[in-house]
């Protein structure tokens, strides 16, 4: 049976308590410094549902409690104990820079969505190609100015990033590391920048495992 | 456990739950230590074409090499 991977502790290998996907014990493969948290998955019998994905993440969030730990994209499956082991070794340094880059900190989401009445559509179609150009380049303006006004909340953050207009529904997105303790702060931050905010509202969820800071990379 | 932080007064608590499922899934299906290429984005009782279909598009576009 193939094993599905929850993510990398910094931890010398032991027993591990609590129950994965489909009540399959949770168990740790590793060495003296990594250890990575598995449990059997016959993945051809396993049906993917809202739950399926809120316990995979409840299990990383009570892994967070008991140390720092580097969530794995759903779902990540290896072949067997040998595979995570191999991969420890191969990726080790890779593994430790990215668990002192998380240390001690969740990620939050910061997501925008327009005002009611704010129309991100104009109320009739374009005539001209120009016209429509114009529309899009207000929209982005609209958008930019939104994205601006959070710029206060990279002070609380260790990094963050920004999405202007993902996609025309959605004005902002950004997602910030931040210290645990910090979380109570930057919410209060947060609600303050949202009262400014004329045309844009917020929604901020987490604490997330800090899944989007794992690689350093942009999302 | 992960739930809404912060949410305008102004927005509905279905949008806000919304917004909540979405940012679970961008995170566990396009972020993460990646050990494999292989991700299934059929998620049986969610329906995925609302989704932030830019990441969804991306993380299918890592996950195929491309």
């Amino acid at each position: 049976m193939t094993l599905l991977l929850y993510g990398i502790a910094d931890c010398p290998v032991g027993p591990v308590d609590g129950v994965g996907l489909d009540g399959r014990p949770l168990r740790g493969v590793g060495d003296e410094r990594l250890t990575a948290i598995v449990s059997d998955y016959a993945q051809a019998q396993s049906e993917q549902t809202e739950n399926t994905m809120w316990d995979y993440e409840r299990v990383i969030e009570l892994m967070m409690e008991r140390g720092t730990v580097l969530p794995a994209r759903f779902p990540s499956v290896l072949s067997n104990e040998a595979t995570a082991l191999s991969m420890l070794r191969e990726r080790r340094g890779e593994f430790e820079s990215a668990l002192e880059r998380i240390r001690g900190a969740v990620e939050l989401s910061v997501r925008g969505t327009w005002r009611a009445g704010e129309e991100i559509t104009p109320a009739t179609s374009p005539a001209t190609g120009t016209e429509y150009m114009l529309d899009r380049l207000r929209l982005h303006q609209r958008a930019r100015e939104a994205g601006r006004r959070l710029d206060s909340l990279d002070a609380l953050a260790r990094a963050s990033r920004m999405r202007v207009l993902p996609n025309p529904e959605v004005p902002v997105a950004g997602t910030y590391l931040v210290d645990r303790e910090r979380v109570e702060k930057f919410a209060d931050l947060l609600g303050e920048v949202a009262e400014a905010l004329d045309q844009v509202d917020l929604v901020c969820t987490g604490p997330w495992p800090p899944f989007s800071f794992v690689d350093g990379a942009p999302v | 456990v992960s739930s809404t932080v912060y949410s305008s007064a102004r927005i509905e608590p279905a949008r806000t739950q919304r917004v909540t499922l979405i940012d679970l899934l961008d995170r566990l299906l396009a972020g993460g230590v990646v050990v494999h290429g292989h991700i299934r984005l059929a998620v049986a009782d969610i329906d995925l074409v609302d989704l932030d279909l830019a990441v969804l598009v991306a993380a299918t576009d890592k996950a195929a090499g491309r």
